[in-house]
């Protein structure tokens, strides 16, 4: 399968102040490398400051990279020139995660819809309205004529987030990067949305880039899952491998930590990991888990960074127990 | 022992000329050292009715009635005073949603974990710094945090600090209003065992409101679930996750993504009703889709099962 976005070894890293005058470095990802197909969607799973959100925005072009290569279409995005940005943000979009900041409070449906199509001067006034209209049907919202009058504050949360994908939608994106789409979203109402992105996925051909910290939504809307600590990826994989057969420690502790519903949790202390994730300005040495590590080899571990390794056709792995 | 009982609790509030039944006739019972968890989507009053039970009502609220039992006071007979001298607090604490930004910036942690038992006049300078010591184990934190700003903590241990902060003049029921729900899944998962060490060890008791089941089976004895103001089922854990009776249970256990099926997750059409005009009968019925002609005209009688189980659902009137 030929890729439409290939990440070669992409670091970008922050300079935060600390104190007045000094700053001290944020490595936020640090080596990341990927390949998403035509029309796959890959989830990057991964807890607060694993870097997954600045991964997300460095691929829609809203970041510098610190050094590595964000190839889409088999164009370095990095390389593009200014005047050529508009054309590379036509097909490349962005989904966010908080449905009530991500819009103008003061702007109708009509005109939030409105307003990449004149950007990118898309058809005349006709035209458009017919394509807004579309486009909330596209993101099952009707009757559509009546939805487009209304204002975000007098819409669901789930309906804000439809009028989300609806707005990257409408400019017929071939990459749509979802950060956390769900997951200000009632638990009840956040598979409507996933099905619905499924759904425009194959009418459309989009791939999604479906950023998220919930592993278990990951398994069931995704093609490839990506488990990022602290700036890297340390396995991925397709969803039945990631999570029946998961290797890397940290990919197992996740898995641990999702709730199911039986009652006799209520009985028995969970599995956790100890500790918290590493600050980046200051991560830990060599794998960047081992402080938390259950299975931490003494003497390679907090010395030296583990390497990515492909341990078969969809599963690779950074960690020290199969590198070696 | 009956710890609280609920009875037609009722909280209204207007918004501009509407009248909002956030809270609309509820009725539980609690029993000492039980954990009682509250499901429902945002928006069926949950957390209004938390702040029913501990009278921290807003300015625009209008109908505020009921009976709320604890230890078989009834509390809507106190005045606001001695509500507050007594319950509030020292009986019945609570820890607010989202409350993880709401500590005070510019106050290390022990003036602020101190500051209830400063203001209470009974305490020595020793007892003071006795007690903060001692929650502050109690909530697995070493002690150098004291001496820290909230800033200079991370959001889990920012919630352990909460979480302490409600247990200072040692309540005997905790409300915990989405403890978890701002914080990543690793430390979601240490903060529940750190409520059921609570649980064990204090024999505290705890009312849990969350809108996802799977986090309310890590801890609950009994859950309760609501929808639009009103509790349609409760029962024990067992009960409610593994033999669900109301439509909607089952509908929110069904949405919930497993790990372990291929069953793909499922949703629930629509969202929750505008509560200033609630569905007439069920008021679930225009999302149920097994509703029947009497569901759109009368409100669901509520029934008890022989297990205990109770029930607002008119699909279980053959059945009883």
């Amino acid at each position: 399968m030929s890729s439409i976005l290939r990440v070669e070894d992409l670091k970008i890293y922050y300079k935060a102040r600390k104190g007045i005058f000094g700053s001290v470095q944020i490595k936020a990802v640090d080596g990341v490398s990927l390949n998403v197909g035509y029309g796959e969607t890959i989830a990057i799973v991964g807890e607060s400051g694993s870097g997954k959100t600045t991964l997300g925005k460095a691929i829609l072009k809203l970041l510098d990279p610190t050094s590595g290569r964000i190839i889409f279409d088999d164009q370095d995005i990095n390389l593009i020139r200014t005047s050529d940005v508009k054309k590379f943000r036509l097909q490349v979009q962005g989904v966010f995660q908080d449905p009530y900041s991500s819009m103008n409070a003061f702007m109708s449906v009509k005109q939030i819809l409105n307003e990449p199509l004149a950007i990118h001067n898309i058809g005349n006034k006709q035209e458009r309205e017919q394509r807004i209209l579309e486009a909330l049907t596209d993101v099952n919202l009707f009757p559509a004529d009546e939805i487009i009058q209304k204002y975000p504050h007098m819409l669901s949360g789930g309906q804000r987030q439809r009028i989300g994908l609806a707005r990257a939608l409408i400019l017929r994106p071939k990459l749509i990067i979802a950060d956390e789409p769900v997951s200000m979203i009632d638990a009840s109402s956040r598979a409507e949305i996933l099905y619905l992105m499924r759904e425009l996925q194959s009418k459309f051909n989009i791939t999604f880039l479906f950023i998220t910290h919930d592993i278990a939504t990951a398994r069931h809307f995704s093609d490839k899952i990506a488990v990022m600590y602290a700036g890297n990826i340390v396995e991925y994989g397709s969803p039945q491998t990631i999570i029946n057969n998961p290797l890397h420690p940290y990919t197992q502790a996740l898995i641990k930590s999702v709730p199911s519903t039986n009652p006799i949790n209520r009985l028995r202390m969970r599995e956790v990991i100890p500790g918290e994730p590493p600050s980046p300005s200051n991560p830990p040495t060599g794998c960047k888990f081992h402080p938390r590590c259950p299975s931490f080899i003494s003497g390679t571990c907090e010395s030296i960074e583990p390497i990515s390794v492909r341990l078969d056709n969809d599963h690779q792995i950074s960690c020290h127990l199969w590198t070696d | 022992m009956t710890l609280l009982k609920v009875q037609n609790l009722s909280l209204h509030y207007t918004s501009g000329s509407n009248n909002i039944r956030a809270v609309d006739g509820i009725s539980f019972n609690m029993e000492q050292g039980e954990v009682l968890s509250i499901v429902g989507e945002s928006g069926c009053g949950k957390t209004s009715m938390s702040l029913a039970l501990m009278r921290l009502l807003p300015r625009n609220s209008t109908g505020y009635s009921g009976h709320i039992f604890f230890h078989d006071e009834d509390l809507m007979k106190l005045s606001d005073e001695e509500l507050r001298k007594i319950i509030r607090w020292k009986k019945i604490a609570m820890v607010f949603q989202g409350a993880l930004n709401s500590l005070n910036p510019v106050m290390r942690i022990e003036q602020q974990l101190a500051e209830p038992l400063i203001l209470d006049a009974s305490y020595s300078r020793d007892a003071i710094s006795q007690r903060i010591t001692e929650l502050i184990g109690m909530v697995h934190l070493p002690n150098e945090i004291l001496r820290r700003y909230p800033h200079e903590l991370s959001g889990g241990m920012k919630q352990r600090v909460l979480i302490a902060m409600s247990l200072v003049l040692n309540p005997q029921l905790v409300i915990l209003d989405e403890p978890t729900s701002a914080l990543d899944v690793s430390i979601q998962a240490q903060i529940m065992n750190l409520l059921k060490d609570l649980k064990n060890n204090l024999g505290i008791s705890f009312i849990f409101i969350t809108h996802d089941i799977s986090l309310a089976s890590d801890i609950s004895d009994r859950v309760a679930v609501m929808y639009a103001g009103e509790i349609v089922e409760i029962g024990s854990s067992e009960q409610i996750l593994l033999k669900p009776k109301h439509p909607y249970t089952i509908k929110l256990l069904q949405s919930i993504p497993t790990l372990k099926s291929n069953e793909p997750p499922k949703f629930i059409p629509g969202s929750p009703p505008d509560l200033s005009n609630p569905p007439s009968g069920c008021r679930f019925h225009p999302r149920c889709d097994m509703a029947l002609a009497i569901c759109s005209k009368e409100n669901p009688q509520s029934f008890l099962l022989n297990n205990g189980q109770r029930v607002n659902c008119w699909l279980l009137k053959e059945n009883i």
